[in-house]
């Protein structure tokens, strides 16, 4: 495993933050979703009440989050603890397999739990928790918590001699497992979901080329047709038509790239392919006339979030939501961008890349994106 | 909109007094004050309107908040939602250009409707306190709309509303069960939205807005005096005109219980203004409940009309368990005073939530910040704390959701 990522700050907290690459198949969504929430609870060395205990400090609870690539784990301790937080890292990752009992818990607290409002709509699938045992979610774990697998970064206000100090005592001798662990089978395929409401959701996807400059292309389309509220998505289809109150068009991941995606959430009795159909002859019109005006509004807002902190920027690493500025995210995201890309996340370097882009390649690759966009209507 | 606190489920465990939990409470009772003390100025004008500037260096942009508050023009039945309506259209600017003119520079506006305040917030980059203030200026010479606007911005009002979650409903609930007609929510009833005409929010603008009721927050990498000579100018202008009375404090009310279609319960306790003692240990006492039940929730919006502090629990079936269990007021005393405090911290983290929070504070009197509050929360007796249990177990409108 390679060395953390180091995020100076000079918030009085240390943040850890973990990316585990989550590539699985469709019927281990179950047990990955189970593993999501038993994990931050405790482990093998620490019990829940010592874990409140220990992060209390800084504030924030243990999260644990899956994305549609990667799940995030993450926690802060004041600064003074940062040892005893490398101490709760190691545990997490080497001995947090969940228990049965865990397992169980967990089961029954998410069955519980069920996203509503705006969550409902990007949520996607719901994964089956039903068929899953206790060994799938722990096969699981041991599949995915390897050295190669994950991608850690330290933030906030840490000497780099610590971090060395105590990564190499506590990962240093962590070798991965020898024998591949075989993926989990008996698990149910997801289901569609639904929003929960009086609306439904239409959620418009197209994959990205996997091209380098795909990326920053994408992100700027995505801020074209969708970041601030001079933007084509609140202009046309909430301004002008009514349609909606709330619509995003974001960059979220997919397992192999990156996907476009355009949202909105609607109260009607209008059947979906009717919607999209009336969605896209709108976005489509108004794409082709967008100006450099247009372009330099969508740059100037991105600046904004990259280099000042305002939490709208259309990247969703998680696929539900930009990430904000806390000591928390920035660690997590220079963590998340090793992992996908094994280039380090800078937001200069980003911004430099996307003032490269051209009106007329976001244009191509917003109305190509459009043409070839696939529909997933989110029921009542 | 509510300062709703979630996910506080690994927060401080209070009901044994563990060794490292009073170490860390005894650090932050020890440590500076708390909420850092970066320059800040205040200015009450002749208008009854108040600036505050506050400088903050390492700040990334400066954001500017007007703070109007609702002294005059509370919900009523038959006004239920226009001022939600009339935050709709004053956001767009006289000539729909505020989001274009902002946005080509970086900047981004946000708006708010609550019970008993409006907040529009402005962004900007750090040198550009005067495209926030011309924006603001423009949005201050009144809404300008159509009957056709109105019409289609009800429409929107109404997708707005069924995007609302669990945790907004059980506190509508629990307000008008308290409270009635005095509770009304500040998302409004379609029904009496659609009845606004543009002359209605122009009269109501005309209200809300006056100089009495406007707050005004610069914060950011910004120079005091200037800023502060800036600020005043901006607010001046604006006359203090008589209001038809009201700033009533909100009746008491008796314990009940009522229902609502939302997903979950909650427990709502009344309390008067945010400096008053017993509001900062009921707000520490439902964060520290909160603390150790699944899925719970703390909502608490400071207004110049007292209201409730809300604790809730979208799933799981604990918190009544958790509640009548308690803790002990004398060994829980330190935890909670903790929560308050980094409840405290967390409304003025940055230049957004400072201005936000301040502007909130000085609406409903110009003499309150989060620095008195912090007095208050670090002088909560064990009696205090006792007697807030005591209220969330005795005295709450208690909402049963499916």
């Amino acid at each position: 495993m390679l060395p953390p990522i180091l995020v100076p700050s000079s918030e009085p907290v240390v943040a850890f933050e973990v990316a585990v690459r989550t590539d699985v198949a469709p019927r281990e969504e179950g047990a990955l979703a189970l593993l999501a929430e038993a994990l931050p609870r405790e482990t093998s060395d620490f019990s829940a009440k010592q874990i409140r205990i220990i992060v209390s400090g800084s504030g924030e609870a243990v999260r644990s989050r899956v994305g549609p690539d990667a799940l995030r784990l993450g926690f802060r301790v004041p600064a003074p603890d940062a040892s005893l937080g490398f101490s709760l890292l190691s545990s997490y990752l080497r001995r947090g397999m969940p228990t049965p009992a865990q397992v169980e818990a967990a089961r029954a607290r998410l069955s519980a739990r069920s996203p509503e409002g705006w969550a409902a709509v990007l949520r996607g699938s719901v994964p089956d928790l039903n068929r899953v045992k206790a060994e799938d979610v722990q096969r699981l774990y041991r599949r995915l918590f390897q050295p190669s697998n994950l991608t850690v970064a330290v933030g906030g206000t840490v000497s780099p001699a610590l971090v060395q100090r105590e990564w190499q005592r506590r990962f240093d001798d962590w070798q991965p497992e020898l024998r591949p662990v075989p993926p989990v089978l008996g698990g149910g395929l997801p289901q569609p979901g639904r929003t929960g409401g009086d609306f439904i959701g239409l959620v418009l996807s197209a994959s990205l080329p996997t091209a380098d400059d795909s990326v920053p292309t994408g992100l700027l389309s995505a801020a074209l047709l969708g970041l601030g509220k001079s933007s084509t998505l609140f202009q046309v289809l909430r301004e002008r038509e009514g349609w909606s109150y709330r619509q995003e068009a974001f960059l979220a991941p997919t397992l192999s790239g990156w996907a476009l995606h355009l949202a909105l959430a609607r109260v009607t009795d209008e059947e979906g392919v009717q919607l999209k159909e009336r969605v896209l002859a709108a976005l489509t019109d108004a794409v082709g006339r967008w100006t450099e005006d247009d372009r330099s509004r969508a740059l100037a807002m991105l600046e904004a979030c990259l280099k000042r902190d305002l939490r709208l920027l259309p990247l969703y690493p998680l696929g539900s939501e930009p990430l904000g500025h806390g000591i928390g995210d920035r660690t997590f995201i220079r963590a998340y961008w090793r992992m996908k890309t094994g280039a380090a996340w800078n937001e200069d370097t980003m911004l430099e890349r996307l003032r490269g882009v051209t009106l007329e390649q976001a244009k191509k690759m917003t109305l190509d994106r459009l043409d070839a966009a696939s529909l997933r209507v989110v029921p009542r | 909109m509510h300062y709703t606190e979630r996910g506080h489920r690994t927060e401080a465990t209070f009901a044994i007094l563990d060794r490292r939990m009073f170490a860390f409470a005894l650090a932050v009772l020890l440590s500076p004050p708390l909420i850092e003390q970066p320059p800040r100025l205040r200015a009450v004008l002749s208008n009854g309107s108040v600036v505050i500037v506050e400088r903050k260096d390492d700040a990334k942009s400066t954001v500017v908040t007007l703070t109007a508050s609702a002294r005059g023009v509370e919900e009523s039945p038959k006004r239920h939602g226009w001022r939600h309506l009339l935050e709709h259209i004053l956001v767009k600017g006289p000539n729909r250009d505020v989001d274009t003119r902002l946005e080509a520079r970086g900047g981004f506006l946000r708006a708010r409707t609550m019970r008993d305040a409006m907040q529009i917030d402005v962004s900007v980059a750090p040198l550009e306190t005067a495209l926030a203030l011309q924006v603001l200026g423009d949005i201050l010479r009144g809404p300008k709309s159509t009957a056709e606007e109105l019409a289609r911005e009800v429409e929107i009002i109404r997708q707005e509303t069924a995007l609302e979650e669990s945790t907004a409903r059980l506190a509508a609930a629990a307000w008008t069960g308290a409270f009635g007609e005095d509770g009304l929510d500040p998302m409004g009833a379609l029904e009496a939205i659609g009845r606004a005409t543009p002359n209605d929010l122009r009269d109501l603008f005309a209200e809300h807005f006056r100089g009495r009721n406007l707050a005004l927050v610069i914060s950011g990498p910004v120079a005091l005096d200037d800023t502060l000579a800036t600020g005043r100018a901006f607010l001046a202008k604006y006359a203090d005109t008589p209001s038809r009375a009201n700033g009533a404090p909100r009746r008491q009310f008796a314990p009940k219980r009522v229902r609502s279609d939302a997903s979950g319960r909650a427990l709502a306790v009344a309390v008067d203004r945010p400096d008053d003692p017993a509001t900062m240990a009921r707000l520490g006492v439902a964060l520290a409940l909160a603390s150790e039940a699944e899925d719970a929730f703390v909502t608490y919006t400071p207004g110049y009309r007292g209201g409730l502090i809300i604790l809730g629990q979208r799933s799981g079936q604990d918190l009544p368990a958790v509640v009548k269990q308690g803790f002990s007021p004398s060994t829980g005393r330190t935890a909670v005073v903790a929560l308050a405090e980094a409840w405290l911290m967390r409304q003025v983290r940055d230049e957004a939530s400072s201005a936000r929070f301040r502007g909130l504070l000085a609406s409903i009197d110009p003499s309150l910040d989060p620095e008195r509050l912090l007095v208050r929360i670090r002088s909560l007796r064990t009696e205090d704390v006792a007697a807030a249990l005591e209220a969330y177990r005795s005295n709450v409108v208690e909402v049963e959701g499916r």
